[in-house]
């Protein structure tokens, strides 16, 4: 049976490049896939239907009744249309009213929160969501899925026991608008860490549980090996790196609590440069100045001034490398893979579009990590084909 | 062990399907008919079905049964069998069930025969024999978690008891009578009188667990069923729209207001609002739980005594037109929550949770546990010395009584018609100080803001110390939409501990509202009663009461109040 897959938000940055990945799945399998383009600019969105010869169909979600009507007899689908923190909830609920799997790229940590609420209502519903599919979250959700059966396998979680869990990354250069406001925001708050804690069940007794709490920003700082080669070497690419509010965290959270193990610390660090650092401490301090309205607004400018996006030369030459981490009970590394993946907006495209996919065609449902969506498929993350095209994982120490 | 009586009948002419939930017997059509009543002493359960097969029935399908045991009542009707509380007489091979039915429009009849059976003889001469082998096929109805207001999930469910010494006795004949009843009706069996020739009886022993845990009906586990079933249309066919317009409605509030620097009373807060955090439990963590949780907006408890002058449909539900309208009297706990995550700095999304809830009503009892995830017990609402009131406020030979003279609030164990002496199962005692003229005092309100600035009634500002919880949203959260607010319940009510869950949320709306803050004080001693239910446990172990004593609490002016209020109802999805 045919599954309709939707993607809103098509004409942006992001959109077109998931568009341009549903037109390659469209054409290797024109009959098991209807892809529909949608989002409320229709001159845009009909000029690129025609162009990559896919349906499209408009609606705004300010319309509760036209998005329920939209996505009625839709399998999955796929948002790409930020700001989230506006834009996310509304999606979700008619996806939810309408039967259909919703899966988005957003990267806010708060709003992941916000929408994870939906998760009991969605498996009541059974409906699959999938939040954070992009680059943000997905690909290092994927890495620690394949990490964790490595570590159980090995029998290295003691009594269930981890040390700390570390998801490094590398720095992007080249911005697109929308990264660089989610940026700007996380400047200004603390960064959300998980860990074992005391958490509390039902009648309110004490219970060893994964919580979460906020550090300040600038306050965390590791170094992390960024290099596709064994740990130590001469070649190692030693770069410092600073803990950050990032999806990453709350869906490595969410994976270990499945798994039933703990962790005494997860987070999720970017390399920081030596200018960025200094902004990190800076805007901590400066936080409530930066909240004045005004004050945001001016120095909000140079985000304007942002290309769209990197541009397909730009995407080409900018990799990216995300380094896992994670510690044994005794503090000895258990895991320390790099995996260098294409660039993040390019990969955001193949993940997001995999993971709508995965759930179209799954019976999974309720509130889903992209790692439990895309591990049981038995990704094979040194394949290099498919969705995990020029990536490349090296394994420097299990 | 208990006595079973089980007599099979075929109608002269089969009944099609009528669809008419208000005619439970022949709604789904009707060729064969059975009638079990099962004796345990003075508890009897009493079932009308519809069967398979007149001289060998192999399954049986309850279609309405009664009960006068109510903690048995409750646990036949989680296990799907559409058993309503009832006082239930045999004597002399006389049965007489008395429960409230609609006979002409307006209010509801209490306190009447809804029908009798003469010619029951449980103890009847017969030939011994095995007797039939059969199963009651019975379908549980829950609220769908994903649209709990307006979709059912039916899963079915299969019992077998066991049973002994069984006989049949030949030729026996029962005599029906009872009112031409609009809802429910008992067609065909009424109205009455009417003379039923029985195909056949059995009699014999059945084994019935004792009251433990386990959930009656005894009967050996269930063969089949109890996965998750179908939504089933919507709610809509079966129950009705769930909109409920409540008018008359009187209230006397009393605010329990404890230490909020105590842990022990933090601790017994977060117990009594557990349920809330099912998504909590271990077996949740395979399909990643949100991370808040529920927890106590204040430590002021509040004490409702109510009384609904009427209660009806919104919308007309034939038979049933929206003139049509039932009382009752209700006690409340009510706690106010909200969800908290640990690393944020407010809580959000407050609502009222009711821990513990009693009333006199059984069809009130029904919908409450079925629909709207309220764990609501039956109990007495007396007067003087612990004379009961009709759900109406009437009590017999004296006429309409006021709420205030309602003294006691007493559990019932087995229910019985108003009037008859009954074991005392005491909840709560009410005094008051003064005779307080109450309509003077009331005063025109028109929003529950005004109400709290005025009379200092329901929870106030000052009463949530906690900064995660002070915020005005939060507060305001409760009363700021239309003078409405917010509750949040748990359904199914009495599932098993391992029965999935989930939040039922229903707004409600009130008006013509009017509010005194009564002179003088009152006093409630509540008892901490053994075999109350587990919401009034935990709020008497939070008051520091032990089990089986019991704790006075006054309540000076200011501290309790009187509303009049009518109030909308609508659950939400």
């Amino acid at each position: 049976m045919t599954k309709t897959i939707m993607l809103y938000g098509a004409t942006g940055y992001s959109g077109r490049l998931i568009a341009a990945e549903m037109q390659r799945v469209d054409t290797a399998d024109p009959c098991t896939y209807r892809m529909v383009l949608a989002g409320r600019d229709d001159r845009g969105l009909s000029a690129m239907a025609q162009e990559l010869n896919l349906d499209y169909c408009v609606f705004t979600l300010e319309d509760a009744a036209a998005t329920r009507r939209a996505l009625g007899g839709t399998d999955a689908v796929i948002h790409a249309a930020g700001p989230f923190a506006w834009t996310a909830e509304r999606l979700l609920t008619a996806a939810l009213d309408a039967g259909c799997h919703y899966v988005d790229i957003n990267g806010e940590a708060d709003v992941y929160q916000r929408l994870s609420q939906h998760g009991p209502t969605a498996r009541d519903r059974a409906v699959a969501l999938v939040c954070g599919a992009g680059f943000w979250a997905a690909a290092s959700s994927l890495l620690l899925e394949k990490a964790l059966d490595e570590v159980t396998q090995c029998h290295r979680a003691v009594d269930g026991e981890l040390g700390a869990v570390h998801i490094a990354m590398s720095r992007i250069n080249t911005f697109s608008q929308g990264s660089a406001r989610t940026v700007w925001r996380s400047q200004r708050e603390q960064v959300l860490v998980a860990g074992k804690g005391e958490g509390q069940d039902a009648n309110g007794d004490s219970v060893p549980e994964l919580v979460l709490w906020r550090e300040p920003v600038g306050r965390l700082e590791q170094v992390f090996d960024f290099a596709a080669t064994d740990a130590g070497g001469s070649n190692a690419d030693r770069r410092i790196t600073s803990a950050v509010s990032l999806v990453d965290t709350l869906v490595a959270r969410l994976t270990l609590q499945r798994r039933k193990l703990f962790a005494s610390r997860i987070a999720s660090y970017v390399e920081a440069g030596l200018a960025a650092r200094w902004g990190y401490q800076i805007g901590a301090m400066a936080a409530p100045v930066i909240a004045i309205p005004a004050v945001r607004a001016l120095l909000q400018q140079p985000v304007a001034l942002l290309p769209v996006g990197p541009d397909a030369h730009d995407r080409r030459v900018e990799p990216h490398t995300i380094v896992l981490q994670i510690e044994d009970v005794f503090r000895s590394p258990v895991i320390d893979w790099c995996w260098t993946t294409p660039n993040v907006y390019q990969f955001t495209a193949q993940l997001a579009l995999e993971v709508a996919l995965q759930v179209a065609n799954s019976t999974l449902i309720g509130w889903l990590t992209p790692g439990q969506v895309l591990a049981p498929q038995a990704l094979d993350l040194t394949a290099s084909q498919g969705v995990l095209r020029d990536c490349l994982l090296t394994r420097r120490r299990t | 062990m208990s006595h079973f009586w089980l007599g099979t009948w075929r109608l002269a002419e089969p009944l099609a399907p009528t669809g008419r939930s208000a005619e439970p017997i022949t709604a789904a059509g009707a060729d064969v008919l059975a009638l079990e009543v099962i004796c345990d002493g003075l508890k009897i359960r009493v079932l009308f079905s519809t069967a398979d097969d007149v001289d060998s029935p192999r399954a049986l399908r309850c279609r309405i049964g009664f009960c006068n045991d109510a903690d048995a009542c409750n646990s036949w009707r989680t296990g799907g069998f559409p058993m309503i509380d009832a006082a239930i007489e045999l004597n002399d091979g006389k049965l007489r069930i008395t429960s409230p039915f609609f006979e002409n429009v307006g209010a509801m009849t209490y306190g009447a025969d809804l029908i009798t059976i003469d010619g029951l003889n449980l103890d009847a001469a017969g030939t011994a024999q095995d007797g039939p082998i059969y199963e009651y096929q019975q379908v549980r109805q829950t609220p769908h978690p994903g649209w709990p207001s307006t979709r059912i999930v039916q899963s079915p469910a299969c019992y077998a008891a066991v049973r002994s010494e069984v006989r049949h006795v030949a030729g026996m004949q029962l005599a029906f009578s009872g009112p031409a009843t609009r809802w429910p009706s008992l067609v065909p069996l009424s109205p009455g009188p009417q003379q039923v020739q029985m195909h056949h009886v059995w009699c014999g022993e059945m084994a019935l667990l004792e009251k433990t845990d386990k959930p009656e009906p005894s009967l050996a586990q269930r063969p089949s069923g109890g996965a998750s079933g179908s939504p089933l249309g919507t709610r809509a066919d079966i129950f009705g729209e769930p909109v409920f317009r409540f008018e008359d409605v009187q209230a006397y509030g009393f605010r329990i207001e404890l230490p909020d620097a105590d842990p022990d009373v933090i601790q017994g807060l977060k117990r009594l609002i557990a349920p809330l955090n099912f998504h909590k439990a271990p077996s949740y963590s395979e399909h990643n739980p949100p991370t808040f949780r529920y927890e106590p907006a204040t430590t002021v408890v509040l004490v409702e005594l109510l009384r609904y002058g009427r209660m009806q449909l919104d919308l007309a539900q034939p038979p049933l037109g929206n003139t049509d309208y039932q009382s009752q009297h209700e006690l409340v706990v009510r706690a106010l929550v909200a969800k908290a995550d640990g690393h944020l700095a407010l809580a959000r999304d407050s609502a009222v949770y009711v821990p513990a809830i009693f009333v006199d009503n059984p069809w009130s009892k029904v919908v409450g546990r079925d629909i709207q995830g309220y764990a609501k017990c039956m109990a007495e609402f007396c007067i003087g010395n612990h004379m009961p009131l009709r759900p109406d406020g009437v009590h017999i030979g004296s006429g309409s009584m006021p709420l205030s003279d309602i003294t006691s609030i007493d559990l019932v164990d087995t229910t019985h018609r108003v009037g008859d002496a009954s074991q005392r199962l005491p909840l709560l005692d009410i005094r008051y100080a003064t005779d307080h003229d109450d309509e003077l005092r009331m005063r025109k309100m028109t929003t529950l803001r005004a109400v709290i600035n005025k009379t200092g009634a329901l929870w106030r500002d000052g009463d949530f110390p906690e900064y995660e919880f002070a915020n005005p949203m939060t507060q305001d959260a409760v009363w700021r939409s239309l003078n409405g607010f917010r509750s949040v319940q748990v359904s199914p009510v009495g599932a098993s501990p391992d029965a999935e869950r989930c939040w039922i949320e229903t707004v409600f709306t009130i008006d013509n509202l009017k509010a005194a803050s009564p002179s003088g004080g009152a006093s409630l001693v509540f008892h901490h009663l053994r075999g109350a239910p587990e919401g009034w446990r935990r709020l008497c172990a939070l008051l520091g009461i032990d089990e089986g004593n019991m704790q006075r609490r006054n309540f000076q002016a200011r501290n309790w109040y009187q509303l009049k209020f009518s109030m909308g109802m609508r659950a939400l999805n």
